[in-house]
């Protein structure tokens, strides 16, 4: 269905464990496509551990239980989805770049490449457009076969971004991306972002409130794992309900 | 005035009093700071010398076997007569011994002196005309007459050969007196005293007229030479170099590493990535914790029961690399679990969170990453295989051919030594080996070394 504000992912009753700590309650939320929605809070509200909800990246740790349903078009992720496919639609970009020990071709080609894709001519191209979609391209393209550890650390969020992208994502995640970066890359990612929705989702933690208020169409203010208060980021922001958020968006709280 | 000085006196008093006080607890402090700093050098001293004596230790010891394997210091005894003891130089038959013969007067005691023996270097100069009289080598005063026959007979030759060696053969001697046989030299050297010359030793042996004088042959070749390392052994050894030997190394070192890499490996990836820390875990570290400390000739019989014995493999590379293999398995685990233990979860976040399964993780990231880690514990398995000898002498086997098949035997670098030394066939071609093996080591460390910090350096740039 070609819906151009449809949701991507419905989040209905989210009640995650860290074995007996709850961490997020109760969480109803509706991720709409090509926007940008932004989780909001102070530190351990719960805000990464719910973005980590949403790609089943959480499973990894031990004795982790979720309760409740997340749809992602439509089919509950914790049921029916297999994993493979759910992280190769809904990827991932953390706080730290992470980017692979090898050359920045074989980081954004890596993804390509445990789905299946071996030719080299195919991969170029994947390569290539993922960096153009990622801002990076102009300023690796003589050096693809460099270790990918060895540009700035813009560089190197810029490249785990189109790394996620070479998977062709619906949604990407996005964990506190420039909290590790200087004011420079932070803008350019924040362009970026803008850029980026026109094509796909995107769901970005953040505790910095100017960036949430600059770039997100949607807020989420989490406090204690509870959203308070969720809705347009302008009126959250002229216009909370709620007076935790008012506190904490003049920046009495957190 | 006056009464400014007097309001200051009692200050002043305070003041001397405070300070002598101040001196008093000043003097008990720096004494105890001097005894400290006392201490403190006293401690330094100790620490360079425990340096130093490791050092030189280390120097002693390459520098021993070093000096030993690259040269060879041999004195050769030649010709002695006399109650039976005789030296036969390899290669010479009995018919060509040649026999330096002087004078009688020559080992007269006279002026509290006596010659017993020349060395090779004096009695080439007596031929040469660096020498003219005894006196100059250790005698009495009396003139040196050397007596040669015809330059171009077989006896001049052979004497040549033994004492010159191959430095300028064709040179003739100098200031020597000519005779044609033995009849015209035995004239000769009775008539004349201090007379010197050579015969071939039949003719003289027995003989009472002849006095016969041994010549010291001191003698420094070089011993491990680059044909050394390239001729085949023959004769277990005697003769030849160790080519083979080199070789059947390599062959164990690719073998051990070719079972014992993937089996650490995989045992490290099971532990770090899929075991819960439990039972299981504790058993297999236990287990490699005491296979380590297991001493190695324990190894070496268990292999010879187990994998020649048992499993019929025969003692040969196979049995050998097998026990070696069990050997160094403890320390591949060790090495390859630090390493992969220290690639960073985010690699591991990075790559789930694309789409990969846990074992394309591992494969494609993880174990790649922890590469550096894993070639350092390759690399201690390799010295630890290429030293060993007990475990590997009933195992591997000692014959010196070029290993041809998986259950035949090959003799090992660590072994030849052995075998030299033990069956008493050539302390310097132990030596030799001996050098190799101090030198093969180093190396694979050195470069490989190299290497993993090359492939650190690309990997962490950052």
């Amino acid at each position: 269905m070609d819906n151009r504000n449809g949701v991507k992912i419905r989040i209905r009753d989210l009640n995650f464990y860290y074995t007996d700590f709850l961490a997020v309650k109760n969480v109803n939320m509706d991720i709409e496509e090509h926007k940008v929605t932004a989780p909001i809070g102070p530190s351990g509200c719960g805000k990464t551990t719910f973005l980590k909800t949403l790609n089943r990246l959480n499973d990894l740790i031990d004795g982790t239980r979720v309760e409740g349903k997340v749809l992602y078009e439509d089919v509950d992720i914790y049921q029916d989805h297999d994993i493979i496919e759910l992280r190769k639609k809904i990827g991932m970009v953390f706080q730290k770049p992470n980017p692979f020990p090898m050359s920045i071709y074989d980081n954004i080609a890596y993804g390509p490449r445990i789905h299946g894709l071996k030719k080299k001519k195919e991969l170029d191209e994947v390569v290539e457009k993922s960096l153009e979609q990622a801002a990076l391209l102009e300023e690796v393209k003589d050096r693809l076969n460099k270790p990918a550890l060895g540009i700035s650390g813009g560089q190197q969020q810029r490249l785990c971004i189109a790394r996620v992208l070479a998977v062709e994502p619906d949604v990407i995640l996005m964990d506190e991306p420039t909290s590790a970066l200087d004011p420079i890359s932070m803008a350019r990612i924040e362009d970026l972002i803008q850029e980026l929705k026109k094509d796909y989702t995107i769901v970005i933690v953040t505790h910095n409130m100017q960036q949430a208020g600059r770039i997100s169409d949607s807020t989420a203010f989490f406090l204690h794992g509870e959203v308070v208060e969720m809705g347009l980021t302008d009126e959250i922001f002229i216009n909370p309900k709620d007076k935790r958020t008012e506190d904490y968006i003049s920046g009495r709280l957190g | 005035m006056a009464r400014a000085r007097e309001a200051a006196l009692p200050a002043a008093g305070t003041a001397a009093a405070g300070a002598a006080a101040a001196g008093r607890r000043g003097r008990e402090v720096n004494a105890h700071t001097a005894n400290a700093v006392r201490v403190e050098r006293f401690a330094k001293t100790t620490l360079w010398m425990a340096a130093g004596f490791t050092i030189g230790i280390l120097v002693i010891i390459i520098g021993f076997i070093i000096f030993g394997g690259l040269v060879s210091v041999s004195i050769h005894e030649y010709q002695v007569i006399g109650k039976g003891r005789q030296e036969v130089v390899l290669g010479m038959s009995e018919s060509e011994r040649v026999a330096f013969i002087v004078n009688p007067a020559v080992t007269d005691i006279r002026e509290n002196r006596k010659i017993r023996f020349v060395n090779s270097a004096d009695v080439k100069r007596m031929f040469r005309g660096g020498v003219s009289n005894w006196s100059e080598i250790g005698g009495y005063d009396l003139p040196i007459r050397p007596v040669q026959f015809a330059a171009d007979s077989d006896i001049t030759r052979s004497f040549k050969t033994l004492v010159f060696g191959e430095e300028d053969r064709e040179k003739p001697f100098v200031g020597a007196h000519t005779v044609h046989d033995t009849r015209e030299l035995e004239l000769y050297l009775s008539s004349k005293e201090g007379t010197v010359a050579y015969v071939y030793y039949t003719d003289v042996a027995g003989s009472e007229d002849w006095q016969i004088m041994p010549v010291m042959l001191q003698e420094v070749r070089p011993n491990l030479t680059v044909p050394f390392l390239l001729e085949t052994p023959r004769k277990a050894g005697r003769v030849g170099g160790i080519s083979t030997i080199i070789a059947n190394t390599f062959f164990m070192i690719l073998l051990v590493l070719f079972f014992a890499t993937p089996i650490g490996v995989c045992v490290a990836i099971f532990l770090t990535e899929y075991a819960k820390q439990g039972v299981i875990v504790r058993i297999i570290r236990f287990a490699t914790e005491t296979l380590a400390g297991i001493p190695s000739i324990i190894f070496g019989l268990f292999g010879f029961i187990f994998f020649v014995t048992l499993l019929k493999l025969n003692v040969g590379l196979l049995s050998g690399t097998l026990t070696l293999t069990i050997m160094v398995l403890p320390t591949m685990i060790r090495t390859a679990e630090e390493a992969i233990k220290a690639v960073p979860d985010s690699y591991r976040e990075g790559s789930l969170a694309l789409g990969a399964t846990k074992w394309q993780t591992i494969t494609g990231v993880v174990v790649p990453a922890a590469a550096p880690g894993i070639l350092t514990g390759i690399i201690l398995s390799i010295g630890r295989a290429v030293g060993e000898t007990a475990a590997v002498i009933f195992t591997l086997g000692s014959n010196y051919k070029l290993v041809d098949s998986l259950t035949s035997s090959a003799r090992v670098l660590s072994v030849h030594l052995y075998m030299l030394v033990k069956e008493g066939i050539s302390f310097e071609r132990a030596f030799a080996t001996a050098t190799v093996l101090m030198v093969v080591v180093p190396a694979v460390n050195f470069t490989t070394a190299r290497l993993i910090s090359r492939m650190r350096k690309t990997g962490e740039q950052l």
